[in-house]
């Protein structure tokens, strides 16, 4: 298993893609924090000490996770979808007879890849984003600091495995993007924004997943621990869907 | 050693395989051959573990590839030259390959320089020729140096240096004592370097054996040109000869059935002037043609020409 996974990180580095595309979803969530926190700033400033808690200036500097996260599922789908795409796959299953060893391999780098990358993305953004709030420090408190942090990076693991699941379903980077970035970008806010979906919403994989990098709770809300393990279970499913495909099929 | 016994598949109601059982044997080169359909690809992949057979097994040095506890270091394939990640260079790739198996590095460096791609090591697989893609697969085949070699259609794509140096990499390899299988549709190219044949047409074994064998079961034939024809054509007929117009000009074609010797006395009997004549062994693609003619999958609507003979001289 560790030489599967050690060859995985072979191929990963061995693109160019992979630096780019990781230092674009990095530029990507901390400038659109950024941006938004610099907009709200201002009138966060003005606010009554009592109301700034409703504000969540933790939660606000993690906003652009959601946008910055698709290059993220841009990589795991590509990895993923290569295999098939090119047949490397046929050499790859040479080299590593067994399926549930190399799908294990392979999800397990990208999420560690996507841990790596939410760890540092996350950190970058909440520094960046409570600076330009102006959020004091009493209202950063180090136990929600670390438990964002840490938050973005298990988002990053399982956002980024569960992107490279489906992707092992559909065999297609294609396909797996036209599911992915819908289900990431429409489809969770259109549901959140009918009251009556908002329910539904909330178990959705990437807003059920974003809670680990919230403060703020709404009632209804998951809570962070809640949220992360909606999205722990989604990873889980797919992957598991993905190896009953993936054991059966001919390549 | 690679056991295939009674193999079956089907794919939407369509027998690719059909009960199909054979035997690589050690210390040889043996050539696959088939025409397109004929199910070549298809039992590679089975006896590689890829495909699922309807029924059958397929074995390789006695267990299911999949059971091979460190299958590179037992059997090296070249199955699609292309499936390399474009973007990937042959370093990185073969990289890759090695790590799964804790192969050396030096052993990357070693195959690169074996199939002439140092110089190219480092760039982008994108760029690469058919040619150099072959050789990368060859490359990642001799890896992990195996006992057995599965190598789909090698020489396509390979300049005519590429190819000998290919027919010479194999014979050494199987006068190593390796197993060494190839499949390919370059017949004059496989009656160079191989031991064995192997034909399958329809899914089924055509015919499996020694190449003097199969070669010893073809016939035999004489090229004769003439300025004299019509009158040889006559005297040769008689004597039970059979006779091929080779669409060549100026008098010439191809005679069964007699040998040089009395085709010779014949023409000094009539007084006819023989310019030449030339005992023609028969060829592997010929008996290649005869044995998958009626197991061709996708031949050519109408052919163009009278005779085979002249086809596979076209495309040779």
């Amino acid at each position: 298993m560790r030489d599967a996974l050690a060859a995985e990180w072979i191929k990963l580095r061995s693109l160019r893609s992979t630096p780019a595309l990781l230092l674009t979803g990095l530029l990507v969530t901390v400038l659109t924090g950024l941006l938004l926190c610099l907009l709200i700033g201002p009138e966060f400033r003005r606010a009554a000490p009592a109301d700034r808690t409703g504000f969540d200036p933790i939660g606000l500097s993690y906003s652009g996770m959601q946008l910055g996260q698709l290059a993220l599922v841009v990589l795991a789908v590509l990895s993923v979808g290569s295999e098939f795409g090119t047949s490397m796959i046929r050499t790859s299953l040479a080299a590593v007879p067994g399926r549930a060893r190399f799908l294990t391999a392979k999800l397990t780098l990208l999420a560690a890849t996507g841990l790596a990358w939410g760890l540092l993305t996350g950190s970058a953004a909440l520094l960046c984003g409570t600076r330009a709030l102006g959020a004091a420090p009493s209202e950063l408190p180090l136990a929600d600091v670390l438990r964002t942090t840490l938050g973005a990076g298990l988002y990053g693991a399982l956002i980024s495995g569960c992107a490279g699941a489906v992707t092992f379903m559909v065999r297609r980077s294609i396909a797996a993007l036209g599911i992915l970035l819908p289900l990431l970008f429409l489809v969770s806010s259109l549901l959140g924004a009918s009251s009556r979906l908002a329910a539904f919403a909330r178990l959705l994989p990437d807003r059920a997943g974003l809670r680990l990098m919230q403060v703020h709770q709404e009632p209804g809300d998951l809570t962070p621990a809640g949220g992360g393990a909606v999205l722990l279970l989604w990873t889980l499913v797919a992957a598991f869907v993905a190896y009953a495909l993936f054991s059966r099929r001919e390549v | 050693m690679i056991d295939v016994q009674r193999l079956v598949k089907t794919y939407a109601g369509r027998r690719i395989l059909d009960d199909l059982s054979f035997h690589v044997s050690p210390g040889r080169v043996t050539a696959f051959l088939g025409p397109n359909g004929a199910g070549k690809s298809t039992t590679l992949r089975m006896i590689m573990g890829l495909g699922r057979p309807d029924s059958g097994t397929a074995t390789v040095l006695g267990v299911p590839y999949r059971e091979l506890p460190a299958p590179l270091r037992s059997v090296g394939a070249l199955l699609d030259a292309s499936a390399v990640h474009p973007a990937r260079s042959p370093r990185a790739h073969l990289g890759w390959l090695a790590r799964t198996h804790r192969i050396a590095p030096a052993r990357v460096d070693e195959v690169l320089e074996l199939v002439g791609l140092t110089t190219a090591a480092r760039r982008p697989v994108r760029g690469f020729s058919l040619g150099m893609r072959q050789r990368l697969g060859i490359a990642a085949a001799l890896l992990g140096d195996p006992e057995l070699l599965i190598l789909d259609e090698p020489v396509n794509g390979l300049d005519p240096e590429g190819i000998r140096w290919f027919r010479t990499l194999m014979r050494a390899l199987a006068d190593e004592g390796r197993t060494v299988l190839v499949s390919s549709h370059l017949m004059n190219e496989m009656a160079l370097v191989a031991d064995h044949v192997l034909v399958i047409g329809q899914g089924r074994v055509l015919s499996d054996g020694p190449l003097g064998d199969l070669l010893r079961g073809g016939t035999p034939a004489v090229r004769l040109r003439s300025g004299q024809l019509p009158a040889m054509a006559v005297a040769l007929r008689n004597a039970g000869a059979e006779l091929t117009h080779d669409n060549s000009p100026n008098g010439l074609v191809l005679v069964t059935g007699l040998s040089a010797r009395r085709i010779g006395d014949l023409a000094a009997q009539q007084g006819c002037a023989i310019h030449e004549l030339t005992p023609v062994e028969p060829e592997l693609a010929d008996i290649y043609l005869r044995l998958t003619d009626e197991a061709a999958e996708y031949r050519a609507g109408t052919p163009f020409t009278g005779g085979r003979r002249s086809e596979v001289a076209g495309r040779a």
